[in-house]
């Protein structure tokens, strides 16, 4: 096929009048062609084909799902939060009533003195 | 490459010894060398959770044991004790069921405490050891604590 035939083609393709299988043709024959004749048509069909690629991806924006999200991560970090402030206060309680056990049951001698000075 | 590693040697060499310095018999016992980890109650706290108390470290053990074990772990606190700079400690049927030993203060000038008591019910022995240490003195830690003073 020479070069005339993809001419043609360039041309029907900017008036959309390409059957599927001739714009399957051009774009190899554009893909694999040196030849600046072509530079033209090989630019607009590289941004139509870039442009199709970003749209046949298109990007939902779900905005209550980034709520749902935020609301999830700032959940979660509430709860790690108080679970371990939690623990640290139970931990702090357990030291004071252990320690106060220890300091508290120590042989009060002054004590014992003055109850037995007292009852004599 | 060889001067960083030999600096982290340094470094480790120096902690262990930092760390041996604190070494106390009861250091055993916080290892789980003694008695099981599996059946102890265990609490460590350190750092801003302690500041209002003077303290910065807290470490208590709490277990259930027979006479054999108990003694075992008796034995270290009279040990640590021997050295002590002041201690309150209780005998009661030939062991010791309470004591509260101020140790040899730290070279960095932190205060040491070690708290022990053990109750016997029914054959078995309740054991709490405890290990304060802090810029708490022990009259610190007394009007703090001591409820009986209130």
């Amino acid at each position: 096929m020479n070069k005339s035939y993809y001419k043609r083609l360039c041309r029907e393709w900017f008036d959309a009048a390409l059957s599927p299988r001739e714009e399957r043709r051009l774009k190899s024959f554009l893909a694999t062609t040196e030849d600046p004749e072509f530079d033209e048509a090989k630019a607009v069909m590289g941004y139509f084909a870039a442009g199709r690629a970003i749209s046949a991806k298109p990007v939902r924006r779900r905005p209550w799902m980034s709520i749902v999200a935020a609301a999830a991560a700032i959940s979660a970090l509430f709860i790690i939060g108080t679970t371990i402030r939690n623990n640290s206060l139970k931990a702090i309680d357990s030291m004071e009533s252990t320690l106060t056990e220890f300091f508290s049951s120590g042989a009060d001698v002054e004590g014992s003195l003055t109850a037995l000075i007292n009852k004599e | 490459m060889m001067k960083r590693l030999l600096t982290i040697l340094a470094a480790m060499l120096l902690c262990a010894a930092a760390s041996a310095q604190e070494g106390l018999y009861v250091e055993d016992l916080f290892e789980g060398k003694v008695i099981s980890q599996k059946i102890m109650k265990r609490t460590f706290i350190s750092g801003a959770q302690l500041r209002p108390y003077k303290l910065d470290t807290y470490k208590s053990l709490t277990f259930t044991v027979d006479e054999g074990a108990m003694h075992e772990v008796e034995v270290r606190v009279i040990r640590d004790a021997y050295d002590a700079l002041d201690k309150q400690m209780d005998y009661d049927g030939g062991h010791l069921t309470y004591a509260l030993v101020c140790l040899e203060p730290l070279p960095n000038g932190l205060n040491r405490f070690l708290c022990y008591q053990a109750k016997e019910i029914k054959g078995l022995w309740d054991v709490t050891v405890v290990y304060l240490r802090g810029r708490a003195s022990v009259e610190d830690l007394n009007l703090m604590f001591n409820k009986k003073e209130r």
